[in-house]
């Protein structure tokens, strides 16, 4: 399993090779080897890569990775693999039955079946104990089904909502390129 | 000590990398500085390049821009001679120049009639039209509603249906046939509602494969109006000006100076005053209609600085100063060529989407011929408050070629790092043959859009970014030190 | 500071040629066998898997570990010779390797045999499993995926000390220690099997296929009559949600094994023993040559520094007492940067040479060097002679220090290891931490040649006495059925396959698992050196 890494929209595999001589890096299958060395200006660097010297500037921000070399700018952002994973996974989705964390009332019920929810939305609120708890959601989700309603009774482990996969997830919207202050 | 006398100080109405670039020559002139600054942007180059920042708050950093009455009482208050609106926000509205000299204080730009006379598309058409100069075949709405779509279908089509309130490409509708007439004038009206708050609208022979040239206008309180020069801003994508030059490439002398002759006959009959640009469509066959005239500073003036040697921002506050031009029409010199590309943050390769990010280095290109007109520095942020033009690389070389060559190495040595720009497409621009040979037109960015399209990058190239970012990346070095020994270097064995 | 070995071999010998053929004949029979273990399954068993989804156990592993990392496999030929071959590898997987940078044990049930179903020799797995954790202070981490005990063998793996008890007293043991475990809850963990999450530190539970319960839903049905389903009954929500059996729910394989590595990436990284060490080099002399120093026949005598100078590193060696007990090589050298003190057979063992070997003994439990034996033992010399000469407190001393050295001991089997011989250079009941062998290896309490003349002998006698003679043919007849059954009971299958060995290793493999072995080793502290009264 190696580290991905997305560099124009696609996703790419970077393999550290540990041996001694040799190549270091293993990059979509492919072997070779490069070491990062500072340059003298101010994000200066050049990439001793297969023999050759690239002169390059290189900035980050946390995981997103700016690279200016021979004129262009490239963008890699370096993917965690658990959340990318994580959020794969939920959005297959799959069964969930969220229940009672102890025994209580419902305050009152926020969602319906059928509606789409996003991670953390809130589901419904119970009381115990005269503590108010919010039931969120833990996942992009589709509210399958309800099982109890406002005013009613539950013991623990009582099963509060069921969850299934949400059907396709809209894109957010780039936004209006034109705003006020436009010059002609 | 100011060098210009009963101008000591200025407030800068605007934001950037215009408030910056008038902040630079009122510093030279030794006229104190003020400009509005947001909050957002207290750090900013240019509430550092002026001597006083003045805080201006509202719902959105645009509309504290928009606020004319918080303006003019900053004005007030820090005791302000003049007001500069650099362009966009308030830059063209008649109200806000009559309010601001009402209090006192000079507007640097033209008078408030002439502001109100060009920034309505009809009237000023309709004023050109009347003195003699070429216009574009049009019909106007207002005349006679009823008979308004005929009008325009007379006109032949394709035509355009346009705001007259508008600019920017806003509430411009193009009308391939007549059966799309209809609905274009629905749309056409109710955007120029939307963003203008006027619905007003006409329509006009729409002139394919056309080139935009403009003229740039100087003109003194004691009648003297004179032209330097013309640009060239045909390379535009969806209106948005992104490439401008100046001289207009592939034009004959005569045809060179009938457009500016025409421009200054403009500005003398709308007795203007201060700088402006007008604004015209050169059809392929050599003629050229009035489409507007600019009652400001455009985003594009140094092309024309670089070629004149002149400072019209200083040009600027002596007109509103009330000195005459110093110098006749016969004076103005025109060496080389220019040209300035706007740097602005969006994707290229995303369809243009807009871009947002910290930027995390700023290397403004340099050398001979190279002005670097930006208002961003390192550590500041880009966001979708303002407009995604972030600076202007402009260069000036002994002829067209050299600036071409000038400007796509600019290019390729700018780095902004953080938030993605269209650096890399303005290069590609600049080095198509069509470009190259003077073959530029409003529709050079569509039919071109194949082969601007970014090539692919291949393997190997891949792979030395990507190795430049895992060996940058903290996650994946920590990951690979962590690996003890002599596992490391005994590699993936199995047994 | 040491000198480097001289080669004394002939490499275009016909002898060495010969040698080098078996050899390599005898490495393809290991590879093919392990292969077949390894990968070799039942279609339906290969669809049942791919019906719920499952992945392969080992492309489990290779997913866990660390890329460009070693993985040390241990007995991948375990219960190759009984249950009629169906429990491959023993139905589990377990070696050594690097999650998260950190050294970890794993321990992976194969539910494409039988359902993941324990053999007994699965339990006998599992124990030494542990047992090595908790020697090394190794962590573990469990991929769970087993339909629990094989019923029909119960009575095999059930009651006894080092049954399947023994794996959550182990378990228990290793917690104690402050060594952590984890547990990926791919399949179920039915009845016992339950108690290896509920006994980890950390356990990920995999939704729709995992599942923990003491009681399976037919053993409810059968003990109680209530109906009740798999994930109702003990599935990731009820664990993770309601009964705080497990810790974290993952919704896929995938994501359960990214979520493992993550919870490995929280262990702290105790301080390791250290030992005298070097930069690591690699032999001098080519190891594949190997193949032409082992003859092909046991009775053919080797140099044992031959077989040194081919695993230690730059093929280094300070020879002890070079002059004395010329039949057990001692000395010091380095595997993969790690200093060590090797023993190593030559020939039969002496009075001089077990007493060089107590010696040499002494000296690394005092200089805290860890032992490395390399055993190719008929025995220790018989006869009148040598009795006189106290062989036997000679050999009792040997096994005495031997015993009581606290240095980390490590054992290859590079040819035969028969009788006492085997005790004094660390055999398995030694407490070595690891042992391998070679696929040419034979063991026994003596060889089958020796066994069948001894009993041949016996009978020829006993009928002597009764005034009868053994015709030819009925020698025979004796000899023959104890030369064959010596013959599969005494090779390196055998005792791989009952666990006296940590597994069959390609003797080019050797350095490379000395290397992750002896750095294992080093997760445990090295107690104070001593041992008991030397019959002097």
């Amino acid at each position: 399993m190696g580290y991905d890494f997305v560099l124009g929209g696609e996703s790419h595999t970077v393999h550290p090779i540990h041996e001694p001589e040799g190549p270091n890096l293993r990059i979509d299958g492919q072997p070779l080897r490069a070491e990062l060395v500072p340059g003298l200006a101010r994000g200066e660097f050049f990439l001793e890569v297969d023999g050759r010297r690239e002169r390059l500037f290189l900035a980050s921000e946390g995981d997103v990775h700016f690279v200016h070399w021979r004129g262009r700018t490239h963008r890699v952002e370096a993917i965690n693999a658990l959340e990318r994973a994580r959020r794969a996974a939920s959005a297959a989705g799959g069964t969930e039955v969220l229940r009672a964390p102890m025994p209580g009332t419902v305050v009152e019920v926020a969602t319906r079946a059928g509606e789409d929810v996003v991670a953390g939305a809130l589901l419904m609120t119970i009381e115990s104990m005269k503590l108010q708890t919010a039931i969120t959601s833990p996942r992009d989700a589709r509210v399958a089904e309800v099982f109890v309603s406002p005013g009613a009774t539950f013991d623990q482990g009582a099963e509060l909502v069921r969850l299934e996969s949400a059907e396709d997830e809209g894109e957010a919207d780039p936004g209006d390129p034109g705003k006020g202050g436009q010059p002609g | 000590m100011s060098q210009v006398r009963g101008i000591e100080k200025v407030l800068v109405a605007n934001r950037g990398e215009i408030a910056l670039r008038v902040a630079r020559t009122l510093r030279r002139l030794g006229i104190q500085s003020a400009a509005v600054v947001h909050a957002d942007e207290a750090g900013s180059p240019a509430a550092l390049s002026v001597d006083e920042a003045c805080p201006i708050d509202g719902d959105t950093p645009v509309a504290a821009h928009l606020d004319s009455e918080q303006i003019i009482a900053i004005a007030r208050r820090i005791g302000a001679d003049a007001l500069h609106p650099g362009y966009g926000f308030l830059a063209e509205n008649a109200d806000f120049a009559e309010a601001v000299e009402a209090a006192g204080i000079r507007w640097i730009g033209p008078s408030p009639e002439s502001i109100r006379l060009m920034g309505d598309k009809i009237e000023s058409r309709r004023f050109v039209g009347a003195a003699g100069h070429p216009l574009t075949p049009s019909a106007s709405e207002e005349d006679d509603p009823s008979t308004f779509a005929e009008r325009a279908a007379a006109i032949g089509f394709p035509l355009l249906i346009k705001a007259s309130a508008g600019g920017g490409g806003k509430g411009m509708q193009i009308v391939a046939a007549a059966d799309e007439l209809a609905r274009a004038i629905d749309l056409a009206r109710s955007e120029a509602e939307r963003y203008f708050g006027d619905g007003r609208i006409y329509a006009e022979r729409y002139v394919e494969a056309p080139r935009h040239v403009e003229v740039q206008i100087l003109a003194d309180a004691h009648g003297h109006v004179l032209h330097l020069g013309e640009r060239d801003c045909s390379i535009q994508r969806r209106f948005q000006k992104l490439i401008e030059e100046t001289p207009a490439p592939a034009m004959s002398d005569a045809l060179r100076a009938r457009i500016c002759e025409q421009a200054v006959g403009i500005a003398r009959a709308a007795r203007y005053r201060n700088a402006g640009t007008v604004e015209f469509v050169l059809a392929p066959d050599g003629e050229f209609y009035f489409l507007e005239m600019n009652t400001r500073l455009q985003v594009e003036h140094p092309v024309t600085e670089m070629v004149t040697g002149l400072d019209l921002v200083e040009q600027q506050i002596r007109i509103a100063a009330g000195q005459p031009l110093a110098f006749a029409q016969e004076d103005v010199r025109f060496e080389g060529a220019s040209i300035e590309c706007r740097l602005c943050a969006e994707d290229a390769d995303q369809d243009f989407r807009p871009a947002v990010g910290r930027l995390l280095r700023v290397h403004p290109p340099e050398g001979a011929g190279v002005r670097f007109d930006g208002g961003i520095a390192e550590g500041g942020s880009v966001t979708t408050a303002f407009d995604p033009m972030l600076a202007k690389i402009i260069v000036h070389g002994a002829n067209r070629q050299e600036a071409i060559e000038r400007a796509r190495r600019a290019l390729s040595e700018t780095v902004i790092l953080g938030c993605t720009t269209n650096a890399a497409y303005l290069e590609r621009i600049l080095g198509h043959a069509d470009f190259a040979a003077g073959r530029v037109e409003t529709g050079f960015i569509p039919a071109h859009a194949k082969e601007l399209a970014a090539e692919p990058l291949r393997p190997n190239e891949r792979a030395t970014i990507l190795a430049a970012a895992a060996l940058a990346n903290r996650d994946f070095n920590e990951r690979v030190e962590a690996v003890p020994q002599p596992h490391a270097s005994m590699g993936a064995w199995r047994n | 500071m040491m000198r480097r070995m001289e080669s004394r071999i002939d490499p275009h010998s016909a002898a060495f040629e010969r040698f080098r053929e078996a050899n390599l004949a005898r490495v393809g029979e290991f590879r093919r066998r392990q292969q077949e273990a390894r990968f070799e399954r039942p279609q339906r068993d290969l669809d049942r898997l791919a019906h719920h989804g499952k992945n392969f156990v080992r492309d489990r592993i290779e997913q866990i570990l660390d890329p460009g990392t070693p993985f040390l496999e241990l007995s991948s030929l375990a219960a190759n010779s009984e249950y009629e071959g169906q429990s491959r590898s023993a139905s589990v997987v377990t070696g050594i390797g690097i999650v998260s940078g950190r050294e970890v044990m794993i321990r992976a049930d194969d539910p494409s045999i039988k359902a993941g179903a324990w053999y007994p020799l699965t339990v006998k797995k599992n124990v030494r499993c542990l047992d090595i954790a908790i020697e090394n202070r190794l962590p573990v981490v469990h991929m769970c995926d087993s339909a629990g005990g094989f019923l029909p063998l119960q009575a095999e793996m059930f009651a006894d000390r080092t049954s399947a008890g023994r794996i959550f007293r182990n378990q228990s043991i290793l917690s104690k220690m402050g060594v952590p475990q984890l547990s990926l809850v791919f399949g179920h963990c039915t009845a016992g099997g339950a108690y290896i999450p509920s006994l980890s530190d950390y356990a990920v539970i995999l939704r729709g296929n995992g599942g923990i319960f003491l009681g399976g839903p037919p053993l409810v049905k059968a003990a109680t009559g209530e109906i009740v389903d798999a994930d109702t009954l003990g599935g990731a929500d009820v664990h993770t949600q309601v009964s705080g059996v497990a810790d974290y729910a993952a919704n896929s394989e995938e994501e359960a094994i990214l979520l493992g590595r993550e919870i490995v990436a929280q262990w702290s990284r105790p301080e390791k023993t250290t030992i005298e060490m070097r930069e690591p080099e690699p032999p001098l002399h080519d190891p594949a040559e190997l193949y032409g120093i082992i003859p092909d026949d046991i009775k053919i005598q080797f140099d044992m520094r031959e077989v040194i100078a081919r695993i230690v590193d730059g093929s280094y060696f300070h020879e002890y007492q070079p002059d004395y007990g010329k039949t057990l090589v001692c000395g010091y050298a380095y595997v993969w940067g790690h200093k060590v003190g090797i023993l190593g057979n030559n020939g039969v063992l002496f009075n001089d040479s077990s007493l060089k070997g107590a010696h040499f003994i002494e000296l690394c439990d005092k200089n805290r060097t860890p032992l490395v034996f390399l055993q190719n033992i008929t025995g220790f010399m018989v006869g009148r002679e040598y009795e006189a000469q106290g062989i036997c407190k000679d050999g009792a001393k040997f096994i005495m220090t031997q015993s009581g050295a606290s240095v980390p001991k490590f054992t290859i089997m590079i040819n035969g290891s028969f009788g006492a011989g085997n005790y004094g250079m660390c055999g398995r009941a030694y407490d070595g931490r690891f042992i391998f062998s070679w696929p040419n290896h034979q063991i026994g309490i003596m060889g089958a040649e020796q066994a069948a003349n001894t009993l041949a002998d016996v009978k020829i006698r006993q009928l002597e006495r009764a005034g009868q003679k053994l015709s030819e043919e009925d020698v025979r007849a004796i000899r023959e059925p104890v030369i064959e059954s010596y013959a599969i009971e005494s090779s390196a299958y055998y005792a791989t396959s009952h666990l006296w060995d940590d597994g069959i290793i390609d003797p080019v493999d050797t350095r490379n698992a000395l290397g992750v072995a002896i750095s294992a080793s080093l997760g445990a502290p090295i107690e104070e050196p001593g041992y008991g009264v030397l019959r002097l």
